[in-house]
């Protein structure tokens, strides 16, 4: 018996075979653009979560702080260091150790900081007593001695003469409270810390030099508010000069093209392994940025005081590479809390970067969120950096 | 029999179809994951773009130190317009602060839910990209080089309409002035303006001979109580005269005489004020006002009188002042007004000082709308800015843009109490125009008045700023969308986005030698990036100074860019000053931009023929301020 089979015709054949691999191409496609769109969503999912975690990290710095002092790590508090010689503190320096409230019965001879005074607008002693219309070159004293009201010293001698004054002699001004608050808080906290500290309305300027290391010189404007006049022993200035005014200022007037930046002396930064005196140095000066800034000037202030924090120091290196950074200045009047998160691709190198301003903690809010001493046993477990009484409720915890 | 057969051809094609079809559905599932993750990362951009546009509207300051603020008219300064206004877009749509208006030819093209962006373009609002650099006030040409901000892929519009603001200032007189306290009368630098502010009386040229770099000093603020004009120069008929101006002139020996008659001065004034000698003989500090007294005129008599005793101290060692009768301030006839006599000595000065210093805090916190004491530079607060907002209901004020025939309106003023500037009840006169009083009844400029007795003001039943409110009715939002609008063949050939004509700093038309013309007017103020950032083209330093359309694609342009000014009043940076046509085409962007800020001529590669989709990333509420105000 002949079974009834046959095999395939030509054309059978071609068609199964051309069908065959149409079959094969198609699968093939997809497959290949499956591969590739996995792959850019695996990529960009990794990206995303770096940057989703570089962002949280940024913020999360702006409001602890603990890059500039890390309340669980004793060495990494640089900034809590203070310089004998000078005189100085840095924006983290314990006001209970170095410039403790010292009350008297006349509230214009406290001294010290006090952590609970709100400075109302209406208290004399807030006010600014030193004559705004006063140059400090002026070769006389033409509007008479304001320090008689105003003084960081509770008792002055103004002996010197000019070709129409006589030497005034010794008296007592009334105001000292406001011009030692000013000094003292530029000496413990450097110059970020002191326009942090100071109302927004503040008028910088005092009479003297009383700082405990200075020379004791009583007449006229302590030159170092009025003019870019450098304090001895320190490296930089306060006042930029601007109009040439040489006269006292508020904020705005002293921040034109320059900036306050805090320098956190932490790692990932030019500073890093600074000292005390080169990190006090840093933290009080001028930084040159704004409208007249040249590249150098902001290459310069960047590299101190903007770290670029690996985000995942020990991730393998297919992983995006990471780093953070946060940047804290006051320009324009304006606090500034400057983030960013750069992302660089292991496979291509392409770089992403985002940038991003914040609101964020202000350094007394930061500093009243850390212990003097993390020793239980220690009086200062429950006093914050400022003298208050630590609210545990926003401790500051380390990461 | 086995009977076997294979797959017909049919049974095959459909076999083949259904795969297919498997296929294209998997393909088609496969991009829903890498769109997921697009959306995400732009989800993140938003979040932070968000954060840092409110962050900048809160704590940017809004100082526009560099622009006239005072005009007989209120058209003729930039006060009163828009771009001062307080609301978020306004405030942070600058080359200061971070968001630029996207073109409006790109914006156009793009498409969005419910028409969404079309729907905002076409309330005359504009889509906004952010700036290639976080808004950090650092001078942007000074950064170092960075990758392209992928944030610009974003665009994003403020939806929700703001609240009717209050002014920043009074467009008529920029109150407040402020001075040091103590100190004598007001005065300050005018450039000769013949007819404004040049010195016409003789008081003014006394003060005059204080002038310095061929710029008069002119006494102001004997336009608020003529008394005042007593304490610069008691008496010009007088020798030796008594008063301000002769102390700060007098050499040599008739220092210390001098300071005793401009302290003679200030008594007289105190006494033609009638001001009781108790409270200015510096027996005791003064903590509040004599009641019997308007408190102005003890704020006045104690700041000059405070001032001029102080002078005793640079004249007079303290033990001079203390155990003589050097320092005795004898009495003075003028006007029929005889001072006091008074004996400064040293405890005496110092209580005058902190008197003075006590009563003028005071008066501050206690009368925003008093005009007649100007507010003490020692202590600025809140309470020196009094609320104003136009009244939008009543008949508005008309007339003539200065320096042309162009006819302006202009809604009238409310003030949340009425403002006294002057003793005459009146608001006086500005600094910049001593010699109009508001309103003034020059004929120049009263065009807007049909009658003497015609009201500046509006009403006040329709002032609003002080009345309560519901949070929801402050609340507006940013809504963020993806779109790569940076593709486009155009994006950074496009003219910029239609700028608003408030945004011209133009000047007040006081000075004749500039004012004479609009053209001129145009020209006179000095451009200071720092100074007025809310005015000119938000992408003013990012935009073409020349027609870029000639050059290839990755051209360098950075030498083509308005950019940042070095220095005051030079390029670059100011080629959009003025009223030339090239001068109007920078201001407009009429060039372009290089908007993602590389210093390259970028051409994308989508036409400008082809529509974009724009996808929804996300929506954040805010706040939107009626006052100005920084918050940190």
């Amino acid at each position: 018996m002949r079974l009834p089979v046959r095999g395939f015709t030509l054309i059978e054949l071609v068609l199964s075979v051309g069908l065959g691999v149409a079959i094969i191409g198609a699968v093939a496609s997809a497959f290949r653009v499956a591969s590739g769109i996995a792959s850019a969503t695996r990529s960009l999912s990794a990206e995303n979560a770096v940057m989703r975690a570089g962002m949280i990290t940024a913020l999360n710095e702006a409001d602890c702080w603990t890059w500039c002092d890390d309340p669980g790590d004793a060495t990494r508090q640089k900034l809590r260091a203070w310089h004998p010689t000078n005189g100085r503190g840095l924006p983290f320096t314990p006001f209970p150790q170095r410039w403790p409230l010292e009350p008297d019965a006349d509230p214009e001879l406290h001294r010290g900081w006090d952590p609970d005074y709100c400075w109302p607008a209406d208290d004399a002693r807030t006010w600014f007593h030193g004559n705004m219309a006063e140059r400090w070159a002026s070769a006389n004293t033409l509007y008479g001695h304001y320090e008689a009201f105003a003084h960081l010293r509770s008792r002055v001698t103004l002996d010197k003469t000019t070709a129409v004054s006589p030497a005034y002699g010794s008296c007592a001004p009334p105001h000292t409270w406001f011009m030692n608050q000013l000094d003292g808080l530029r000496d413990n906290l450097g110059f970020y810390g002191l326009c942090d500290y100071l109302p927004a309305n503040a008028v910088f300027g005092s009479y003297g030099s009383a700082n405990g290391v200075l020379p004791v010189v009583d007449q006229g404007w302590q030159g170092f508010w009025v003019w870019p006049v450098p304090f001895p022993f320190w490296t930089g200035y306060f006042n930029v000069g601007e109009g040439e005014c040489m006269i006292p200022r508020g904020l705005y007037g002293n921040s034109n093209n320059a900036s306050c930046v805090l320098i956190p002396g932490c790692a990932d930064t030019s500073l890093a392994n600074a000292t005390t005196i080169e990190l006090s140095d840093a933290n009080v000066r001028q930084y040159r940025v704004g409208q007249l800034a040249k590249p150098a000037d902001v290459q310069d202030m960047l590299a101190k005081a903007l770290p670029k924090r690996a985000l995942l120091p020990l991730a393998p290196a297919s992983w995006p590479n990471a780093r953070v950074s946060v940047l804290r200045m006051m320009g324009w009047k304006r606090f500034i809390t400057s983030c960013r998160v750069r992302c660089d691709s292991a496979v291509t190198g392409e770089r992403v970067e985002l940038t991003f301003t914040t609101l964020s903690t202000t350094l007394r809010g930061a500093r009243r969120q850390r212990r003097v001493s993390n020793d239980p046993a220690s009086p200062a477990y429950d006093v914050d950096l400022d003298g208050g009484t630590i609210s545990t409720a926003c401790l500051v915890q380390a990461p | 029999m086995l009977r076997v057969r294979a797959f017909t051809l049919f049974e095959i094609a459909v076999s083949l179809a259904v795969l297919a079809m498997t296929v294209a559905v998997v393909a088609a599932v496969f991009p829903i994951g890498l769109k997921a993750q697009t959306a995400a990362r732009f989800q993140l951009y938003a979040s932070a773009k968000a954060l840092e546009v409110v962050d900048t509207y809160n704590s940017a300051n809004n100082l526009q130190v560099s622009v006239d603020p005072e005009s007989p008219v209120p058209w003729d300064v930039p006060l009163a317009y828009c771009s001062l206004a307080p609301d978020l877009e306004q405030r942070v749509s600058s080359y200061r602060t971070g968001i630029f208006p996207v073109p409006l030819t790109i914006a156009r093209r793009l498409d969005s839910d419910n028409d969404e962006i079309q729907q905002v373009l076409d309330e005359r609002r504009h889509l906004y990209y952010s700036q290639p650099r976080a808004t950090t006030g650092i001078r942007d040409s000074a950064l170092p080089e960075a990758p392209p901000n992928e944030a610009q892929k974003l665009v994003f519009a403020v939806v929700g309409h703001p609240q009717q603001n209050a002014l920043p200032y009074f467009p008529w007189k920029a109150w407040p002035y402020y001075a040091a306290y103590p100190s004598p009368p007001m005065h300050g630098w005018h450039i000769n303006e013949p007819g404004y502010s040049l010195p016409a009386t003789p008081t003014r040229v006394h003060v005059a001979t204080l002038s310095s770099g061929g710029s008069s000093p002119v006494l102001w603020e004997d336009t608020v109580d003529a008394d005042i004009a007593r304490v610069i120069v008691l008496d010009p008929a007088t020798t030796p005269r008594a008063g301000y101006v002769d102390y700060a002139a007098a050499t040599g020996a008739d220092v210390g005489p001098a300071a005793i008659r401009y302290c003679q001065a200030a008594a007289w004034y105190c006494a033609k004020k009638g001001l009781p000698l108790s409270l200015y003989d510096g027996s005791a500090v003064a903590t509040d006002f004599d009641g019997g007294l308007e408190p102005w005129k003890q704020v006045q008599g104690l700041r000059f009188l405070a001032h001029a005793a102080t002078c005793l101290t640079a004249c007079y060692s303290k033990a001079t002042l203390d155990a003589s009768a050097t320092a005795v301030i004898p009495s003075i006839t003028c006007d029929g007004i005889t001072s006091h006599v008074l004996a400064l000595d040293h405890q005496r000065i110092v209580n005058l000082h902190d008197s003075c210093m006590n009563l003028a805090m005071r008066f501050a916190a206690s009368f925003p709308y008093d005009w007649r004491a100007p507010r003490p530079l020692n202590r600025s607060i809140m309470m020196d800015h009094p609320l104003i907002q136009w009244d939008l209901w009543s008949p508005r004020l008309a007339g003539k843009i200065s320096s042309t025939s162009a006819t302006a309106e202009q809604w009238r003023p409310i003030l949340a109490q009425d403002a006294v500037g002057d003793d005459a009840g009146g608001l006086g006169t500005s600094f910049h125009w001593m010699t109009h009083p508001i309103p003034t009844i020059d004929p120049a400029f009263a065009w807007w008045r049909t009658a003497s007795s015609e009201s500046l003001f509006g009403d006040r039943a329709n002032f609003t700023l002080t009345k309560p409110f519901a949070a929801c009715e402050r609340a507006r939002q940013l809504v963020f969308w993806s779109v790569d609008w940076t593709s486009y063949e155009d994006f950074e050939t496009a003219p910029s986005a239609p700028v608003d004509a408030s945004k011209y700093p133009i000047a007040t038309p006081r000075n004749p030698l500039n004012g004479a013309t609009f053209a001129g007017r145009m020209a006179n103020l000095m451009f200071m990036d720092w100074r007025m950032f809310s005015f000119r083209n938000p992408e003013k330093t990012l935009c073409f100074i020349a027609s870029v359309a000639g050059l290839p694609t990755g051209a360098d342009v950075l030498a083509l860019r308005n950019g940042n000014q070095d220095f005051m009043n030079v390029d670059p940076g100011r080629s959009d000053q003025g009223d030339s046509l090239a001068a109007r085409r920078v201001f407009s962007g009429l060039f372009g931009a290089d908007r993602n800020g590389n210093g390259a001529l970028d051409r994308g590669p989508i036409s400008p023929s082809v529509r974009l989709r724009a996808m929804l990333v996300g929506r954040y509420n805010f706040y939107d301020m009626r006052v100005p105000a920084t918050i940190r």
